[in-house]
């Protein structure tokens, strides 16, 4: 181990054994790729990863609209900018969450590459120390553009004829002409499409993040660019993610002059973080769950921490990984065709696995006695059974999606919302109780009591729609999908066709009401109480409201939104183990060193260790506790010298209590490795103010 | 008469430290009723602030979340609160330390400290105070070992004036506590038994607004607040003026040192293996997020080395391994890019610029490279572009990054965009093993530097120099040595050591001279500076028990 430690180097490099050829060639990490539960997880993630990326190509492309509409047609009131010097830009409000941007940006350049023009560089902070290395940069990527287009030798001399000095405006105009000039001819030969924009397109320049520039060199690249408006047709986007007066503060009145900017907004990622949930994580396809407390967990991490949909993809996968992994069972977690294949290839072990999971025991005991021997006992008809449930399962999830969805759509718009404006929340909501006990669904359909025609129609008719849609593309087979359909539809139609009649009514009864002549204020009340009091007779919709809500919330909820703690075999599905997650995609080192420090106990678990008050101080205890614990009684500045007669009165303590002037070497060295390691862990350093004093660095702790 | 009489037996009732405060605060509440109030609105803000949960996040921000959605898996039972960690320093400056050095000059008297556990029979020191609810809250308490002291004061003068009050006999307690502090001077007038107190009394109300504070003490939020001001306010920390040179043997010597930590047997020896044997049990997991394209990060106490060892022999046997020491003070990130681009790939040419290296990297690399930091926090690392450049490794498709991080504000050092891109898997691997390897580079106070890194250096430097050059070095470390003493000797004036070496006929010219000295300059054997009247100063920036060393080294072989 000590090799790696060298006084004059910092990297060690290992590279392979080489081993002789005759034995044989076993890699440990092969192994995990032959197991059934990553073949399982690896085929869920991928089908996964391709409908994230073309949900992500989808959400940008709302966005990026408007953007690339103005980047089309900025230039072709070319004049009045020409006289003006100024450069056509726009500037897109990305919002914090900066890890997505990088996917964001990327879908930008290819949307323009494909649209608008083929000349599109982005130019990155990191590359930009100078002007200089940012212009090189620029000229370099868009005389590069077409590498893929191009055949290798044309981009051999292009790389050769021009020295990296070389790279500027100047050059970047010249061949800007050379290329308006070749494009003509061939264009016509070859018959793109692509390529008849190619005339006079815009050379665009992407900055993705303005504020990772320093202001001085962003402001010269503008002026430049701006000397070369008339030559060059540019273009330029900048990324800000906190405020347009992020742009306006680096760049002064005579470079902002340069700029004839346009301001876009892009979505929340909030909106995004919603799409990706309705859209591919909280869907029935998907057979991985997560419950509730993850999935609070992710969204919380999400809404408090970073705002970053990449990062919430990340987080979802690591549940993903910590449920599959070495967890054969778990292969069930798959799509409904894959399933009996799937359940064909358990080994006995497996089979006595999920015949252990606590929900399937629960389901076990409601049985008669007679069925329940065979199913422990004989595995072939526990195949037949688990296939038979896991389909059942799979018919629950559909049932939960659903009606989730229904529920969303009749609630999210409610005064209050009582069950949350998002979908997640329902979700969640849904999975960790039962839903239609909870005093807010009933809250909910107590409003939706009072709901006018036109809304409720219009929420039953998207319900319709979601009910179509899931019977339609249904792989598991669910009759009363379409039963519930049917009656609501009854509903929607005898709703749609009172539309007259329910106007009609309140005319009526205005003028029933007659109020004698003659009558003094206390005998009007009391006829007005007495009015008051009498049932209203309901009008045609409001009885087939009541009648419809009741069939929902009697009825259609109550049945298929069951928590899914009921159903057996959800381990299979639904991931539920917070704690295995949560420390390790929300890291707490600081926690875990104060943790350490103050109760060694919870780490070591030794007899001698153990604290009844977090204050105290056993002599057993690692040195750097007590040192540490020590340290914690002390200001700004520590004195060594008294630090260490404290540590010697614990470690070594003297009959009277006295100071030890003598101390014993080995004493005294493990002092000094428990304050060097306290200075490695930043608690200390050395002060110069006082000899013989460390300062602390850390405020309380105590 | 008749209250004389009485006055003799003062009814003496036991109150406890927490009904005291309680009657102070009332009193005060309708003296200065509009600042007590206030008082009392903020409290009840910070109250139901620090009630909601212990994150910070809780604050007021998400209220205006128009969904008022608050994060309630974020912190949980078990969870290490915040406040535990963070809060703000108690106040106990110039009482630490205090009972196992019961002599210092500047110490109050140890009995009234109260917080500082008494030593060898720590286990459970027996504290009088009133333990809060919250268990873990226990550890605040120990800040407020004052409190008792200021309340017991306040508790005697209480009962004083009550004393004085009696004997006079004119008001009853429950009226006069209302208006007390206006009654005060007269009182001061009539009262004869207790003059001094009430004098005292009557500053203390004076000053009362700023000692409203501390009064209310016994409600654990307030504490924390205002202890806050107390933590600026009392920046100045009385320490005691001792030296290490009280001891026997102050410094030990580096060499010493190591072979004593050596032959020493680790405490809790079993537990520490038990520890990493769990961890060894996690390798596999390991390797699969790796390969997933995260990132494994390694915290808690103890080094992290002997795990990451074990991860590389037992894991990593057939793969390309790149480790880095992070600790190393002289790590440069190039070092780490052309390590990767020279070793691992063995690229021809190497392009200069580190970023277009990168991208070299990135294309070139075919198969899987395991990069192993130690200590991704350490110093040399720290930089915001060192940082991103090991995060655009990571990020790399073939390239998989195992670190681990000691420092506790570590985490600081990430932004959003280098998290996500790290991708990092926390694992929290305690082991309290000692840092030996990584904390050899440090300079502590305690330990006596062999210097024997500055020596060799020094040495081989020397041994590549001309014999007049050697010759005049050798005058300039004599003339160092002989005035080490000297404290105010700032260095050998360059027109001494002229006429030396002219003497030794080492030289012939000033010109020759300066030629000289340019070649130490350059290797750092000498430092130069301008002395107050103008004339240049040269030194040997090298501690003198090295040059001690040395000069018998050089005088040895010849």
């Amino acid at each position: 181990m000590d090799h790696t430690v060298s006084v004059s180097k910092g990297c060690f490099v290992h590279k392979r054994q080489k081993r002789n050829k005759n034995t044989p060639k076993k890699q440990s990490s092969l192994t995990t790729n032959r197991q059934p539960w990553y073949n399982a997880y690896k085929s869920l993630w991928s089908s996964l990863e391709v409908k994230l990326e073309s949900l992500q190509e989808e959400v940008f492309s709302q966005i990026l609209e408007n953007l690339v509409l103005y980047i089309q047609n900025c230039h072709i009131n070319k004049s009045r900018n020409k006289i003006r010097n100024e450069i056509p830009s726009a500037t897109l409000l990305t919002g914090v969450n900066l890890p997505d941007h990088e996917a964001l940006f990327a879908t930008l350049s290819s949307q323009l590459h494909d649209k608008v023009t083929p000349y599109v560089a982005t130019l990155q902070a990191r590359h930009c120390a100078t002007v200089r290395s940012a212009i090189e940069h620029l000229v370099l990527q868009f005389m590069n553009y077409n590498k893929v287009q191009r055949d290798d030798d044309l981009e051999e001399t292009v790389k050769d004829n021009i020295k990296k000095n070389q790279y500027n405006f100047l050059t970047l105009s010249a061949w800007y002409k050379e290329q308006l000039r070749s494009k003509s001819p061939k264009k016509k030969s070859k018959n793109k499409p692509a390529l008849e924009m190619d005339k006079d397109a815009a050379l665009v320049v992407i900055i993705p993040n303005v504020e990772g520039f320093s202001p001085h060199i962003l402001q010269n690249f503008i002026l430049i660019a701006s000397g070369y408006i008339n030559s060059l047709p540019l273009v330029f986007v900048f990324g800000v993610a906190t405020a347009v007066c992020a742009l306006h503060r680096s760049l002064p009145y005579h470079v902002s002059s340069k700029l004839c900017n346009e301001v876009f907004h892009s979505q929340p990622s909030t909106a995004y973080l919603n799409q990706v949930l309705e859209k591919v994580v909280l869907t029935s396809t998907c057979p991985f769950q997560l419950d509730d407390k993850t999935f609070k967990l992710l969204t919380d991490i999400f809404l408090f921490y970073d705002l970053s949909v990449y990062g919430f993809i990340q987080h979802y996968k690591y549940c993903m990984m910590e449920h599959f992994f070495n967890c054969d069972h778990n292969v069930l977690c798959c799509s409904i065709s894959e399933l009996s294949q799937n359940i064909k290839s358990l080994s006995k072990e497996q089979l006595e696995e999920l015949r252990q999971l606590p929900s399937f025991r629960r389901y076990v005991d409601t049985l008669p006695k007679k069925e329940k021997a065979p199913l422990l006992l004989d595995d072939h008809h526990f195949k037949e059974v688990l296939e038979e449930l896991m389909t059942e399962l799979h018919g629950y999830l559909l049932n939960l999606h659903t009606y989730l969805r229904c529920l969303h759509t009749l609630t999210a718009s409610l005064p209050k919302s009582p069950l949350g404006k998002q979908l997640r929340e329902v979700y969640n909501m849904a999975i960790c109780c039962d839903i239609s006990e909870s005093p807010q669904f009933r809250e909910c359909f107590q409003l939706l009591g009072f709901q006018s025609r036109e809304e409720l129609l219009d929420k039953l008719g998207k319900v319709l729609g979601f009910l179509e849609s899931a019977s339609s593309n249904m792989s598991v087979k669910v009759s009363h999908l379409k039963d519930v359909q049917e009656e609501l539809s009854k509903y929607y139609t005898s709703i749609a066709n009172m539309g007259i009649e329910a106007t009609e009514q309140p005319l009526k009864s205005p003028s029933k009401i007659d109020i004698g002549e003659n009558i003094n204020r206390y005998q009007l009340k009391e006829k007005l109480l007495e009015l008051s009091r009498k049932q209203k007779p309901l009008s045609a919709y409001e009885e087939t409201r009541k009648n419809l809500l009741d069939y929902l919330a009697g009825s259609v909820f109550p049945q298929f939104l069951v928590p899914p703690t009921n159903v057996p075999f959800n381990e299979v599905f639904f991931f539920n183990n917070v704690a295995r997650v949560k420390r390790h995609i929300v890291g707490t080192p600081r926690a875990a060193i104060h943790m350490a420090l103050n109760n060694p106990h919870y780490y070591l678990e030794c007899k001698c260790c153990k604290l009844d008050k977090t204050s105290s101080i056993i002599p057993s205890m690692p040195d750097i506790c007590i040192v540490y614990k020590l340290h914690l009684e002390c200001g700004r500045l520590i004195n060594m010298y008294d630090w260490l007669q404290a540590f010697l009165a614990i470690v070594n303590p003297s009959e009277l209590g006295e100071e030890q002037r003598d101390v014993a070497p080995e004493i005294q060295a493990r002092f000094t490795r428990a304050v060097a390691e306290l200075q490695f862990l930043g608690f200390i350093k050395p002060s110069k103010r006082k000899t013989d004093h460390v300062t602390r660095l850390t405020w309380g702790a105590s | 008469m008749e209250t004389r009489k009485k006055s003799k037996h003062v009814e003496v009732q036991f109150v406890s430290n927490q009904d005291v405060g309680r009657e102070i605060i009332s009193i005060k509440d309708t003296k200065v009723k509009k600042i007590g109030n206030a008082l009392q609105r903020r409290r009840k803000r910070k109250q139901c602030k620090s009630s909601d949960s212990d994150e910070e996040v809780d604050d007021l921000p998400c209220k205006d979340l128009d969904t008022n959605e608050r994060p309630t898996a974020l912190f949980e039972e078990g969870d290490v609160p915040g406040q535990q960690m963070f809060g703000f320093q108690t106040t106990k400056g110039k009482r630490a330390l205090t009972p196992r050095t019961p002599r210092t000059p500047k110490t109050p008297q140890p009995e009234k400290v109260n917080g500082t556990p008494q030593s060898r029979k720590v286990k459970g020191t027996p504290q009088s105070r009133k333990v809060n609810g919250r268990p873990r809250a226990s550890s605040h308490d120990t800040g407020t070992a004052k409190t008792p002291y200021s309340l017991r004061r306040r508790l005697k003068k209480q009962i004083a004036k009550t004393a004085s009050q009696a004997t006079d006999g004119y008001l009853s307690d429950s009226d006069f506590s209302a208006s007390n502090s206006e009654y005060m001077p007269s009182d001061t007038d009539r009262s004869s038994s207790s003059e001094d107190e009430s004098v005292e009394d009557k500053d203390e109300t004076m000053k009362e607004p700023e000692y409203q504070p501390r009064r209310k003490q016994g409600h654990q939020e307030i504490e924390y607040v205002l202890e806050a001001d107390e933590f600026f306010t009392s920046q100045k920390s009385v320490t005691s003026d001792h030296t290490l040179s009280r001891l026997q043997q102050p410094r030990l010597a580096e060499k010493q040192l190591q072979q004593l930590l050596g032959d020493m047997t680790l405490s809790h020896k079993q537990a520490v293996y038990n520890l990493c044997a769990e961890h060894t049990q996690l390798f596999a997991k390991w390797m699969f997020s790796l390969r997933e394209q995260y990132s494994v990060l390694l915290y808690g106490l103890g080094s992290k080395r002997h795990t990451l060892h074990q991860f590389r022999t037992k894991m990593l046997q057939d793969q390309l391994v790149l480790e880095v020491n992070g600790f190393f003070p002289s790590l440069t990130i190039k070092e780490i890019v052309d390590s990767i681009a020279d070793d691992l790939l063995e690229l021809s040419e190497r392009p200069g610029g580190m970023l277009e290296c990168l991208d070299i990297i990135e294309q070139q690399l075919s198969s899987e490279l395991f990069i192993i930091i130690h200590n991704l926090d350490g110093p040399m690392l720290q930089s915001n572009k060192n940082q991103d450049i090991i995060a655009r490794l990571a990020k790399m498709e073939h390239i998989h990054l195992v670190a681990s991080i000691d420092h506790i504000n570590a985490p600081l050092i990430w932004d959003h965009a280098k998290l996500s891109r790290y991708n990092f898997v926390w694992w929290d691997v305690t082991s309290l093993q000692p840092y030996t390897g990584e904390t050899q580079f440090e300079n502590s106070l305690l330990v006596q530097r062999s210097g024997g890194l500055a020596l060799s250096s020094l040495s081989n430097v020397f041994h590549s120099l001309t014999t007049n050059a050697r010759s005049i070095f050798i005058i300039m470390v004599r003339h160092q040595l002989k005035n080490q003493k000297d404290p105010t000797y700032l260095g050998l004036q360059f027109k001494d050591l002229y006429w030396s070496a002219r003497e030794a006929l080492l030289v012939s010219s000033d010109i020759a001279l300066r030629a000289q000295l340019t070649e130490f300059l350059d290797h750092k054997l000498v430092h130069k500076r301008r002395s107050p009247d103008g004339s240049e100063l040269l030194q040997v920036p090298v501690d003198s028990t090295v040059l001690q060393h040395f000069l018998e080294q050089v005088e040895g072989d010849p």
